[in-house]
């Protein structure tokens, strides 16, 4: 089968974002990643049966975009997101004390 | 209106300030000392009027103006409007300025126990207007007025002010009703900030099941709320109150002065209640009390409810399927949507309702809590009219 | 004293910053994104908008500031907010992790009358007594049961056919009921059974405890036959018998009806429900096939794909609108439960799609032979030759369980907020995690999301229900509304909605 190859370049997308997008892709594509310095290129290979979407390269700059944003807010947020989950249980305590048996 | 205060002739030296009219219910019932009593002279008849009856220690005696004086005993002579005082009513007495005070009235259904004239915040919309002083004697009246009144009474508002600012000196006037008034509800009116200090909150941890309080607000999000409050830092110290109240297991109402900038908010702010206090037991959103600091904010308050019909249903229908309980106070019937009346109650206080000449030939009156004594053109509904009998009809 | 203007109270707002958040583009429009908070909260926006306010890029006078404060999503002069709404909302959702498991299931029995070729259970022959619950086993059971903390039990009989083994139901209910003088819980009792030959004296039983009574009902008499066969084929006559007889004694409201779902049942969602609402039912489970039991062996010839599902579950959901808007009352369970998260704070009654999975720590399955199990599936599993998920013996303290291999490796996956893919999904605070699901059908119970069927299904019903109520007219957003907000919270343990019966 012939893969369908994207290019995006490295300065705009982190690998990280590249390897979450592709990844939603492991449903019908087999996934390939390829980087140099400057670019990574993402090949998907569909699964037998599959057809290639007209518009698949759009839709995979759509989801790295996303991704990119969720990379946004997980930098800004994630310390807060751990402190806000560790204080709302900081009360949920056992109900009795272990058993020593 | 019925006014709390009136100038009267009051003669003798009183040793008491605070008074329980006694006619001759409370006389038979023997529930108070007679030095606390002054006895009702105007519906005792001449022929139960004996020696016997009058040389009891009666604090003072109460007659109109034009009756006969007790000699040689105190006295109160009333030349106004002879409802203002009735049996069962406590009074305060002031000498110096020749005035009485009705501090509770029997039969009216908004009996405040007001707590202090201090304040933290400066609503636009005040209608209590503060002043920064030392009242904190008030605690100690408060328990003394607690016990004069009637037992039966179903319930009382605790205001001010801002009622926290006595601090355990709340929780002494709590208690003192919750032990000589075993049967009537209290309803605290707070603006909650204080409470945010859990400690104070736990000062009423089980005190008694007949408390609740009334916590107000004004905005899902802090600039709208602290706007209305004038207060910077409020909308959040109120949340964290509330939440404080609710780990004290306190039973909670909020409510929500329908001022313009809280009414063009409404259905977020009930969004916000429904996600985020999803324990109150009752919301109530009430049109504005035109008294006090709201007659100088006329231009940013007045928000005339007819023009809201569409946020008051998608509100009220949204509590409503949450099974969150919501009253609608101080909204006259003909200016809301007929489908929402179920939900209005005849709120406002009997001594400060009134109906307006447009209401004479109106089928619903005897359904509508009417309007504020002190309501002026401006602060009227454009939609108030009588509403005809087939219309008031529908909703029996 | 001077009143000052509402500029006055915006504080230090030069800048904002972000709240723990995530988003989804609408599959039905692409220029719009779901945003959801930490605790479930949630707004849709332009996308467009919705990267100028990560990248901080939205003006002060922004309208979207005041709605995106009001669902923490953001935070403006800290010194004027508070964190508590979100904690309180966040505790709130996951209050069912506070009193540890309320549903506790009794597999009394194997033993059945039908011959289900969907058949989660692994069934006997109706006279296999070897497959019965014997009091030893029952009077240990229900000593581990008290060990639990919660105040609230909902105990369940399942089998097979649990009223095959009736004596059994009587002999644990008492025994449960004697220990509860001095335990004093609160106790709910169900029968999940066809209600094929229920007796008076058993109707009796269930009258005096107030049982409630789940039953089977397919569809239509032609379809609920041609799914459950007796050698009688008459199992819609029984049971519509079992119901009546059930509403009489025990009162309408006690008896709730459940479908399974077959290829010959997609092809007629109206009809399905148009058969409950003939018969009365203010309520319906639309379940599909699971992967255990026999429904695995037969899958290929009469399984089906989660889109043909959920392709089914929309025209049904369309025609139980109509059903509601002409003046008929009915919910669809699983609706409810997704609604009730999508549209209010508190955590739901049902054990499915809980994070902490609901297996285990929230229901405990107690089979016929003495084994205990973190839920009916993993159950399921250990009869089709793989015990791995057994918790342990009925002779062991609970906590032996609770430290047993079978709920750590459960562990490793049961937090949905941790699992790939899911931690990055707009409809996590409102969804769960299914590890022996995961197991089952794809061999790990971490999973692999982008082809797991749980994730579809779960995401295809919450992108329904979202567009639908995004779409609705303020009638059909009542009618949602009234699903979601009178769905059991946590005061009342609705049991499991994947339960066989």
């Amino acid at each position: 089968m012939q893969g369908f190859k994207i290019m995006l370049e490295r300065r705009l997308f982190s690998d990280e974002v590249v390897a979450r997008a592709a990844h939603r892709y492991t449903h019908f594509f087999g996934v390939e990643l390829l980087s140099s310095d400057i670019e990574i290129g993402i090949v998907l290979t569909p699964h037998d049966g599959v057809q290639i979407p007209a518009d698949l390269k759009s839709r995979f700059l759509n989801d790295a975009l996303d991704e990119r944003l969720r990379e946004s807010v997980r930098i800004e947020t994630a310390d807060t997101h751990r402190e806000l989950i560790q204080a709302a249980l900081r009360e949920a305590s056992p109900r009795r004390a272990a058993s020593t048996a | 209106m019925l006014p709390l205060e009136s100038k009267e002739a009051i003669s003798g030296h009183i040793q008491t300030s605070l008074l329980k009219i006694a006619g001759l219910a409370e006389i038979a019932a023997g529930t108070h000392p007679f030095e606390r009593m002054a006895l009702d002279l105007r519906v005792v008849p001449a022929s139960a009027l004996s020696a016997d009856l009058v040389d009891l220690p009666w604090a003072a005696f109460l007659r109109e103006e034009s009756q006969a004086l007790v000699p040689g005993r105190p006295s109160i002579g009333l030349s106004g409007n002879p409802s203002i005082v009735r049996a069962g009513d406590v009074i305060e007495l002031d000498h110096i300025q020749q005035k009485i005070a009705i501090r509770y009235r029997r039969g009216d259904k908004g009996n405040v126990l007001f707590a202090t004239e201090r304040c933290n915040s400066f609503c636009l919309m005040c209608s209590q207007p503060p002043r920064q002083i030392q009242d904190d004697w008030r605690i100690e009246q408060l328990c003394e007025l607690a016990e004069l009144i009637d037992r039966s009474e179903p319930s009382l508002a605790i205001s001010g002010g801002e009622p926290t600012l006595l601090g355990d000196g709340l929780r002494r006037v709590i208690a003192k009703c919750a032990e000589v008034l075993p049967n009537t509800q209290l309803h605290v009116l707070s603006n909650g900030r204080l409470l945010s200090n859990q400690s104070l909150a736990n000062l009423f941890k089980g005190l008694t099941p007949r408390l609740s309080w009334g916590i107000p607000l004004y905005g899902d999000h802090y600039a709208l709320h602290d706007y209305v409050v004038q207060s910077e830092g409020a909308f959040a110290q109120t949340i964290r109150g509330l939440y404080a109240l609710e780990a004290a297991q306190q039973r909670i109402e909020i409510r929500v002065v329908l001022v313009r900038p809280a009414f063009e908010r409404i259905q977020e702010i009930t969004r916000f209640i429904l996600r985020n206090l999803p324990f109150v037991e009752h919301v109530a959103l009430m049109g504005i009390e035109p008294v006090g600091f709201a007659k100088a904010h006329y231009e940013t308050l007045w928000a005339d409810p007819a023009d809201y019909a569409e946020q008051l249903t998608a509100s009220t229908g949204a509590f409503r399927r949450a099974g969150v309980a919501v009253s609608l106070y101080n909204l006259p019937l003909c200016t809301i949507p007929q489908a929402l009346w179920p939900y209005a109650k005849q709120s406002i206080s009997n001594w400060k309702n009134d109906y307006l000449d447009a209401c004479s030939g109106c089928a619903a009156k005897t359904q509508c809590g009417g309007f504020f004594s002190w309501v002026t053109p401006q602060w009227t509904s454009r939609a108030v009219s009588p509403i005809k009998k087939e219309t008031a009809c529908l909703t029996h | 004293m001077k009143f000052r203007p509402p500029q006055a109270f915006i504080g230090k707002a030069e800048t904002y910053h972000l709240l723990p958040l995530r988003f989804r583009r609408l599959p039905w429009d692409q220029g719009r994104v779901f945003v959801s908070s930490l605790a479930g909260d949630w707004l849709m926006m332009q996308r467009s908008a919705f990267e100028r306010f990560v990248g901080h890029d939205l003006a002060a006078d922004d309208p979207l500031l005041a709605d995106l404060q009001a669902r923490h999503l953001l935070v403006l002069d800290q010194s004027r907010s508070s964190l508590a709404p979100l904690m309180s909302q966040y505790r709130t959702r996951k209050s069912y992790l506070l009193d540890g498991p309320a549903l506790h299931i009794f597999v009394v029995s194997l033993r059945c009358h039908h011959t289900c070729s969907y058949c989660q259970v692994s069934r006997q022959q109706s006279s296999a007594t070897d497959f019965d619950m014997d009091a030893n086993v029952s009077a240990l059971a229900v000593d581990r049961l008290f060990e639990w903390p919660a105040t609230e039990l909902t105990i369940e009989f399942q089998g097979g056919e649990p009223l095959l083994h009736f004596d059994q139901v009587r002999a644990i209910t008492e025994r449960i009921l004697a220990r509860n003088v001095t335990e004093k819980r609160s106790l709910r009792f169900v029968v999940a059974s066809t209600l094929h030959d229920l007796t008076d004296s058993q109707l009796s039983f269930f009258k005096e405890h107030r049982f409630k009574l789940s039953t089977s009902l397919d569809g239509p008499e032609w379809l609920h036959n041609a799914n459950r066969p007796r050698p009688e084929r008459d199992s819609y006559r029984r049971t519509l018998e079992g119901i009546e007889r059930g509403r009489t004694a025990l009162g309408d409201d006690a008896v709730s009806a459940l479908t399974t779902l077959t290829k010959r049942s997609l092809e007629v969602p109206d009809a399905i429900i148009d058969e409950y609402r003939k018969l009365g039912f203010h309520s319906i489970s639309l379940r599909p096939l699971s992967p255990y039991g026999f429904a695995a062996k037969t899958h290929d010839r009469k399984g089906y794909t989660t889109e043909a599902f959920l392709d089914f579950y929309a025209r049904a959901l369309n025609h139980l609108i109509e059903v509601n808007r002409s003046g008929f009352r009915m919910e669809e369970t699983y609706a409810s439960l997704l609604l009730s998260q999508l549209l209010g704070p508190f955590a739901h009654g049902y054990v499915d799609l809980r994070s902490p999975t609901g297996a285990g720590f929230g229901a405990v399955i107690y089979d016929y032979d003495g084994q205990a199990y973190p839920s009916d599936e993993a159950r399921m599993l250990a009869a089709m030759g793989d015990a791995r998920f057994a918790l342990g013996r009925v002779d062991q303290p609970v906590e032996q369980w609770l430290a047993s291999p079978a709920m750590k490796h459960l562990m490793r996956a049961a937090v949905a907020e941790a699992l790939p893919t899911c931690s990055d999904c707009a409809y996590v605070p409102l969804c769960g995690a299914d590890p022996i699901d995961h197991f089952a059908r794809q061999g790990d119970v971490v999973g692999h999301r982008p082809t797991s069927d749980f994730c579809r299904r779960q995401m295809g019903l919450f992108d329904l229900l979202l567009q639908r109520y995004d779409a609705a007219s303020t009638q059909e957003r009542e009618i949602l509304e009234n699903w979601a907000l009178r769905s059991p919270a946590t005061e009342q343990v609705e049991g499991a909605l994947n339960v066989a019966a």
